[in-house]
């Protein structure tokens, strides 16, 4: 059994640690509602695009090319736009979406073969993926830091004509964007998308606003200007989700780790308080001990 | 009382406006652009400069608005805007010296720098135009 002073000392680290994974819990708290206002707010913008685009490729029909929208017949090299965490202490948000980026690589050349890792071009966000990418020695053609407080679209938009720019220069032939869908504070969705060449929606039958709609200064000029912008809207889109699925995992882990050490804080007691028992009772039986052998 | 349609001006970050208006006057890239109900069907691209919105309470709202496009249907319009600024949003001193290095920058800039210097500077107009034009 440990002595009194052992489980003691055991005692005040579980609650030291407790008390900063309660700390880290609120910050992510509050972090995580901020990070959901943003996504929320985003979201309007991202709806509208799609709707523009959506009439513009209507009214555009085939006869309008864009270089993003190109379908490229044979894919040599592919880019993996991977948006990963900073830190760690966030449960399993960061192995999760390295495991979906792995899945990528795996499946993503060319019918569903694995391509080798010199095809694969990353385009990394945060330091756990950039440490993955260098340890598998996969090629990372730009690392970007994440931005977990208040990301920008500007900050989106570098990014993405990164990627766009990889794509038209002929540097890789499809990108892949990777990151984690945010569902809820408690579950969230690592996904892959394909990025470019940009899947555009034509539904025409689809609110009607195909119907002759006038264009200023005319339909190509719109689309090459709205193409590139709605490539960033849509990273700018899994930034934010990114950025609310790392707070909300975060929350839940150090949740759960506050409750544990609880757990083990109140376990421990009961530990200390029995060997103090036993300790009383002990002197206790000796003083009586003592006392009769000297009655007698 | 001319009637109403609803307008929503979106921004990459938040929805800046939401409400009906009477009529809407945007600066686009082809020059100033006024619309009212029942304008037909538009895409129109948009330049950097100065938006007014007459609100069906005859209130009347001015903006500085950047890039992006706007989206006119049949019953409704949208600005899709890089960034829009109401006139009391904006920082005076900061759009006068964005303005003075635009102006610098245009002056010395080779020509691969000079679009983007002047596209600062029209930003920078369009802002000050719009904080200048609130205090008549």
């Amino acid at each position: 059994m440990p002595s009194m002073r052992q489980v003691r000392a055991r005692i005040r680290v579980a609650k030291n640690i407790q008390q900063i994974t309660k700390a880290m819990k609120m910050v992510a708290a509050a972090r995580l509602k901020r990070a959901q206002d943003r996504v929320q707010s985003a979201r309007p913008y991202a709806e509208q695009m799609r709707t523009v685009m959506g009439s513009l490729a209507n009214a555009a029909g085939t006869s309008v090319a864009h270089p993003l929208l190109e379908q490229r017949t044979s894919i040599k090299r592919i880019g993996i736009l991977a948006v990963t965490a900073d830190r760690g202490l966030c449960g399993s948000y960061a192995t999760n979406i390295l495991k979906k980026t792995a899945e990528v690589m795996r499946t993503c050349g060319p019918d569903g073969t694995a391509p080798s890792p010199e095809d694969i071009r990353g385009i990394v966000i945060g330091r756990k993926g950039q440490a993955y990418f260098r340890r598998r020695g996969i090629p990372v053609a730009a690392e970007f830091a994440i931005n977990m407080t208040g990301t920008t679209f500007g900050e989106a938009a570098d990014i993405s004509r990164k990627a766009q720019a990889m794509y038209v220069s002929g540097e890789v032939d499809v990108v892949y964007l990777v990151y984690t869908k945010f569902l809820s504070a408690l579950t969230q969705q690592p996904t892959a998308v394909q990025l470019l060449p940009l899947q555009t929606e034509t539904e025409s039958a689809s609110a009607g606003a195909s119907e002759d709609a006038l264009f200023e200064p005319d339909a190509a000029t719109l689309f090459g200007e709205m193409v590139p912008r709605s490539v960033d809207t849509l990273v700018y889109q899994a930034l934010l989700e990114s950025v609310a699925s790392e707070h909300g995992s975060r929350m839940t882990a150090m949740s759960s780790a506050t409750d544990n050490a609880g757990k083990m804080i109140a376990n421990l007691t009961l530990v200390a308080n029995r060997a103090r028992q036993a300790a009383i009772t002990k002197e206790i039986s000796e003083i009586v001990g003592g006392a009769d052998a000297l009655r007698s | 009382m001319a009637a109403s349609f609803p307008v929503n001006i979106v921004t990459p970050e938040r929805t800046v406006l939401s409400a009906d208006a009477e009529s809407i006057q945007v600066t686009t890239v082809n020059g100033s652009l006024g619309v009212l109900k029942g304008h037909a069907p538009l895409l129109a691209m948009l330049g950097s400069g100065e938006c007014v919105i007459r609100l069906d309470n005859q209130q009347v709202r001015r903006l500085a608005i950047s890039g992006g496009c706007l989206d006119v249907t049949r019953d409704r319009v949208t600005v899709l805007a890089d960034a829009a600024e109401f006139e009391d949003e904006i920082d005076a001193n900061r759009a006068e010296d964005a303005l003075a290095k635009a102006r610098q920058l245009l002056a010395s800039a080779d020509a691969s720098e000079r679009d983007s210097a002047a596209v600062a500077m029209r930003r920078a107009q369009a802002r000050l135009r719009v904080v200048r034009g609130s205090g008549r």
